[in-house]
């Protein structure tokens, strides 16, 4: 039995489908929810396996990025925490997740250096921690592509509820070193960057495969 | 009582003179403020501010007549706190040095230099009336007084036609519905004229239909081009030029360009799926030396380029579609009016690549963004001559984008189209309702027909007259003509994706297009009595009935054949010619603006906008893989550069061609499964305009058949000239054309790399080589670009090509790249950026003149003789080898200095754009 993602879109999203066809080709079944049919309690967050939040500009980026969809999604955040639910937060999705106080209050994420977005490929090396997504792969550099134009990461060095799970090697498109952290025991990644680009890249779909097989792993178990 | 309440956010890092975002809030009760500040701010880096500082400044936000895009983000974030919130404005307050240079477009901001007094922030006024005209009464003069004063841009034999169609009709009087909408169909934007005076559309169209290649779908009769693609999938692509609005606001202009070539996309056949966009921009000196007088008049160059990298950015990031192929250009000619070319690509299935037949009955349905005034006389504007005053007044065309709204078009047109409740479908641009409902109703049955009800039109602007709702080109607007039985269906998925969607029409098969004002007439039907204000009912034929303008095409007097020579004499020189060729605007490092945009979204692009070790040269080829696991490759290239048409603007046009196709074959792509694209931009008020652009629509077309290689989309802009100082001042653009080629391969594993693969190999150019340097950017800067191009003669040109395509799938060429801006020199430097390796060149003069057409091979040294004997009928010539040392450029063993070169290379950019 292929797990079975729930991947979350709002107005303005616009990596879902990217995001779809990267956890099918490792190996995983997935579903489009609206941020709508979770609100009116057509769907649950907790319907699922493993819970995505992809990329894209959620509600236009109006007000900031993710704030609206942040707001909208608040109160069922505790649900996948509570579940232990994998959950995994694409560029978009980490500010998503970010803003809803997944990763504590004391980092935040904040415009690029440069002031403008950034495309261009990236090297991220893997750090030693907890988290289900990056596991057996530690001190592993992987290569995707960046894009965005807020994803430096600022506050505390060693916030209290939320590990660096991945940091730049080399460039950074953002000026900051973290590029990603991992928070609830190491079940949750954010990452501003997109292992699912493009379709088929090998470095991305390991990140894809170990959360796929942590489920899996934790079914059979 | 409803009151606005306004909340100011602060970065924390800044001064008391910086920059605040004010949140204007229309409630009934006051907010809770702490809750506004979790929603407002990013707790870290922002603040709440309480009381605004002292000292002047400037505030700056969307007047009452127009609806903040923002406000519906607002109000569902707002809402789901538990505050009500009844309209929202966004303003942004600038103190000290941070009001330097801030842009208010007045036609839909004001700024405000006191602390303003908001009473409310929804919109008010009253509707206008619609004005009437008896046109049989009017003499020439009048007529055309009428003509200028309403900016309609019509002619007088244009004026007396609209005068014969209101006795034929037996009107006692015309509104300014019915001037405005004959005025916007018999545009040169909608109706072609120039193009349909000069023969010109059709001797475009009749080549392609000569061509008869298989891969044909759709070709000049949709909003896109059609080409077969595989498994029961159609590659679709189109590019059209924005470029009035593009010089004169360039952030809304370049936006709504990007915004309006994608919903060519949406609106092909039933709908297809945006999946690539192409950005050009041809701006003009960023110092004024040609015309030091033009700094009066116009924008700065850096500001149009900044401006558009900036709407390029925001709005295309936001639509999620990759960049595929992206390019500035500077050309003194292009100062008065920038070139401003966007394109996309799509993908549909072939059961929804045509369009339907709209029947009797069927709902005309609204879909989007709400009319307003932004945007007006976009297609009339087409028709004539930019002048310093072009902006002003309700003649304004510039348009408010919002890709938030677009973006979410793009899912319901795809759910739209595969659950089959669309009959047709049309996007809104130019001419708004006029063009986009009334190109549809005229496909209505066997006579067309459609009635509008503009009083059903949801509108964000108060106080909009008839005519200016029909006309308004407000963006991110789509026409869907929905099955009735479908409705519901149709209307469930646009509730979903959160679209406004209202029927306004009903087509009705009467064979009349018509406009009624009347807010009781809800309930629509095909046969019912007009009521209301009747704002327009006129047959269709009476459309046909455009007179054509006489226009004498004017032979250039013959002129002393200037030539620029490549009068290099030995090696010690080459590193003095190759600075300016290097540093020139058009081949410098562009990847500071070309980064900025998101080229890898979605996933599928293959090869995008850059490439390289450093990601930071410039892709001749993109290259898509549209559908996620096949390896089907969809291949974009484009060919433009205003030197060329500088020289010689007829055989110009056919190096533009043979550098898209070549691109496209050197690679791997075969020419039979390469389609076309042309953009014409042709200045009005150059008297040999119309020569030179009758001379390159036939030698392209001749091109096209030749090569096999169809025109199947393109767009002709005749308003390339800008008029200053009541006309005394006058610039031309260049008569030229940029070409796009799109291809498609069935396995992008065959196509030829572009980077360089191994030390040791040796360079070669095969093709046709130039050996002046007319119209090359080194000319340029020597300001004698000649009068003539050298360049493939169209009758050698199929041999070529097929020789070029057996040659890319011999094996033996292990990358390619196509010679054209910059010459042999330019490649070489690209290739020792992008491959870390280095080059050792036995030419020297040779290095610079621009080969059009040409490209430039790596072949193995043992595989060398083998070529040059196999492929002797390419004209093969050694360029030079690869060589293992990393940043090594030497020519003929003499090492240029490659720091000097690449700080030429790598600070252009930075200078004049982004400093």
């Amino acid at each position: 039995m292929k797990p079975f993602v729930n991947i979350m879109y709002f107005p303005g999203t616009n990596c879902e489908q990217e995001t779809v066809a990267a956890f099918e080709l490792a190996g995983a079944q997935t579903q489009l929810v609206f941020v709508n049919d979770l609100l009116s309690g057509r769907t649950k967050i907790t319907d699922c396996d493993i819970c995505c939040f992809p990329g894209g500009f959620s509600f236009g980026d109006h007000i900031g990025t993710g704030v609206v969809a942040a707001t909208l999604i608040r109160d069922h955040i505790p649900q996948l925490v509570e579940k232990n639910i994998p959950t995994l937060g694409i560029c978009n999705g980490f500010q998503i997740l970010m803003r809803a106080g997944v990763f504590c209050s004391d980092v935040t994420l904040t415009d690029n250096d440069s002031g403008v977005f950034c495309s261009r490929p990236v090297h991220h090396r893997i750090l030693a921690s907890d988290c289900v997504w990056t596991r057996g792969i530690e001190d592993v550099v992987l290569s995707f592509p960046c894009a965005h134009g807020g994803g430096k990461v600022i506050g505390v060095d060693r916030p209290a509820s939320a590990t660096p799970a991945l940091v730049y090697e080399g460039f950074s498109p953002n000026g900051g070193t973290i590029a990603g952290f991992t928070a609830n025991d190491g079940l949750i990644l954010g990452l501003m960057d997109h292992p699912e680009r493009p379709y088929g890249n090998s470095d991305g779909q390991e990140i894809f495969r170990r959360g796929i097989q942590h489920v899996t792993w934790r079914c059979v178990s | 009582m409803m009151r606005v309440y306004r909340a100011a956010i602060h970065n924390k890092d800044q001064g008391a003179e910086g920059v605040y975002t004010i949140y204007n809030l229309e409630m009934e009760r006051p907010p809770d403020r702490e809750a506004l500040a979790g929603l407002f701010c990013n707790p870290l880096v922002e603040g709440v501010t309480e009381g605004m500082p002292e000292g002047e400044f400037v505030e700056v936000m969307y007047h009452n007549g127009v609806i903040d895009p923002q406000q519906e983000s607002i109000i569902v974030a707002c809402g789901s706190l538990g505050m009500e919130v009844t309209a929202a404005k966004v303003s942004r307050r600038y103190y000290g040095q941070t009001r330097n240079g801030v842009f208010v477009n007045k036609l839909v901001q004001v700024a405000f230099t006191e602390e303003p007094i908001l009473g409310t922030l929804r919109p008010r006024g009253a509707r206008k009336g619609m004005e009437l005209f008896d046109l049989t009464a009017l003499s020439g003069q009048e007529l055309m007084q009428l003509s200028e004063s309403r900016d309609l841009h019509l002619s007088l034999p244009q004026m007396r036609e609209l005068a014969q169609i209101q006795r034929d009709e037996r009107l006692p009087q015309v509104t300014d519905v019915f001037l405005e909408t004959f005025a916007a169909r018999w545009s040169d934007h909608c109706y072609h004229t120039t193009w349909r005076a000069l023969g010109l559309f059709k001797l475009l169209k009749d080549a392609t239909t000569r061509i008869a290649n298989q891969s044909l779908v759709s070709a000049f009769k949709d909003n896109a081009g059609g080409w077969r693609f595989y498994d029961g999938l159609v590659a679709v692509f189109k590019l059209e030029t924005h470029c009035s609005p593009s010089q004169k606001e360039p952030f809304g202009g370049q936006e709504t360009k990007l915004g309006g070539v994608i919903r060519d996309i949406l609106g092909y056949g039933l709908g297809a799926l945006p999946v690539g966009n192409i950005e050009l921009t041809v701006v003009g000196e960023f110092i004024h030396k040609k015309f030091s007088w033009l700094a009066d008049y116009v924008l700065p160059a850096k500001t149009i380029a900044r401006e558009t990298i900036r709407a390029i950015s925001s709005y295309g990031n936001r639509m999620g579609i990759p960049m595929l192929l992206a390019r500035m250009l500077s050309h003194p000619n292009f100062g008065g009016k920038t070139f401003a070319l966007g394109g996309t690509v799509g993908i549909t299935t072939e059961a929804a690549a045509q369009k339907g037949v709209p029947e009797v009955g069927d709902l005309f349905v609204l879909v989007g963004g709400r009319t307003g005034n932004d945007g007006l006389h976009g297609a009339t504007v087409s028709s004539g001559t930019m002048t310093e005053h072009t902006d002003t007044g309700d003649s304004c065309h510039v348009q408010i984008g919002n890709a938030f709204t677009e973006q979410k078009m793009v899912q319901a047109t795809v759910e739209l189209r595969d659950a089959g409740c669309v009959r047709a479908v049309n996007d809104f641009g130019a001419a708004g309702i006029v063009s986009a409902m009334g190109e549809l109703g005229e496909s209505v049955g066997a006579w067309g027909g459609v009635l509008i009800n503009l009083a059903l039109v949801p509108l964000k602007c108060a106080g909009l007259a008839n005519w200016q709702i029909a006309l308004s080109e407000s963006q991110e607007r789509m026409c869907y003509v929905v099955i009735p039985g479908k409705l519901a269906e149709a209307m469930a998925i646009f509730d979903r994706y959160q679209l406004e969607a209202t029927v306004v029409g009903i087509a009705t098969g009467n064979g009349r297009f018509q406009m009624i004002h009347d807010p009781a007439a809800t309930k629509l039907s095909a046969t019912m009595a007009l009521s209301g204000e009747i704002a327009l009912d006129v047959p269709y034929s009476c459309f046909d009935r455009c007179p054509l303008p006489e226009i004498e095409v004017i032979e250039p007097p013959e002129t002393e054949r200037r030539t620029c020579d490549a009068d290099l004499v030995n090696n010690n020189d080459v590193e003095e010619w190759g600075l300016p060729v290097v540093r020139h605007f058009d081949a410098c490092n562009q990847s500071r603006a070309t980064t900025q945009y998101d080229s890898t979204v979605q996933g599928k692009m293959l090869q995008g906008p850059l490439y390289g070790r450093n990601y930071n040269i410039l892709s001749s080829l993109a290259v898509l893989k549209p559908v996620y696991d096949k390896a089907y490759g969809l291949t974009v290239s484009q060919s433009f550069s205003p030197w060329q048409f500088e020289a010689d603007p007829v055989q110009a046009a056919i190096n533009m061609v043979m550098d898209a196709v070549v691109t496209q074959v050197i690679s791997g792509v075969a020419p039979e499964d390469i389609c076309l694209a042309d953009n014409f931009y042709t200045p009005s008020k150059d008297q040999y305009a119309w020569w030179y652009l009758c001379k390159q629509v036939r030698a392209i077309a001749d091109l096209s058949v030749e090569l096999g290689t169809p025109f199947i989309t393109g767009k002709d802009s005749s308003s390339g000239s800008s008029a200053f100082d009541g006309s005394k001042l006058i610039i031309n653009v260049l008569p030229s054309v940029c070409i796009t080629a799109m291809g498609k391969i069935d396995d992008v594993n065959k196509l030829l790399p572009c980077q360089w693969q191994q030390p040791g190999n040796l360079l070669y150019v095969v093709g046709p080589q130039a050996l002046t340097l007319n119209g090359s950017m080194l000319s340029a800067q020597s300001g004698n670009t000649g009068s003539w191009l050298e360049g493939i003669r169209v009758s050698q040109a199929k041999m070529y090509i097929q020789k070029l395509h057996e040659l890319a799938g011999s094996g033996l060429v292990k990358s390619a790249v196509p010679i054209n801006r910059g010459g042999i020199f330019l490649r070489l430097f690209e290739g020792i950026e992008a491959s870390g390796l280095g080059v050792n060149s036995v030419l020297c003069a040779a290095l610079f003149p621009e080969s059009w057409g040409a490209a430039l091979v790596e072949i193995s040294e043992a595989e060398a003789r083998h070529f040059v004997e196999a492929y002797g009928g390419l004209a093969p010539f050694r360029v030079g080898r690869i060589i293992d040392q990393a940043d090594t450029f030497e020519v003929q063993d003499r090492k240029l200095c490659w720091n000097r070169l690449y700080t030429a290379w790598n600070t252009t950019f930075q200078r004049e754009v982004m400093a």
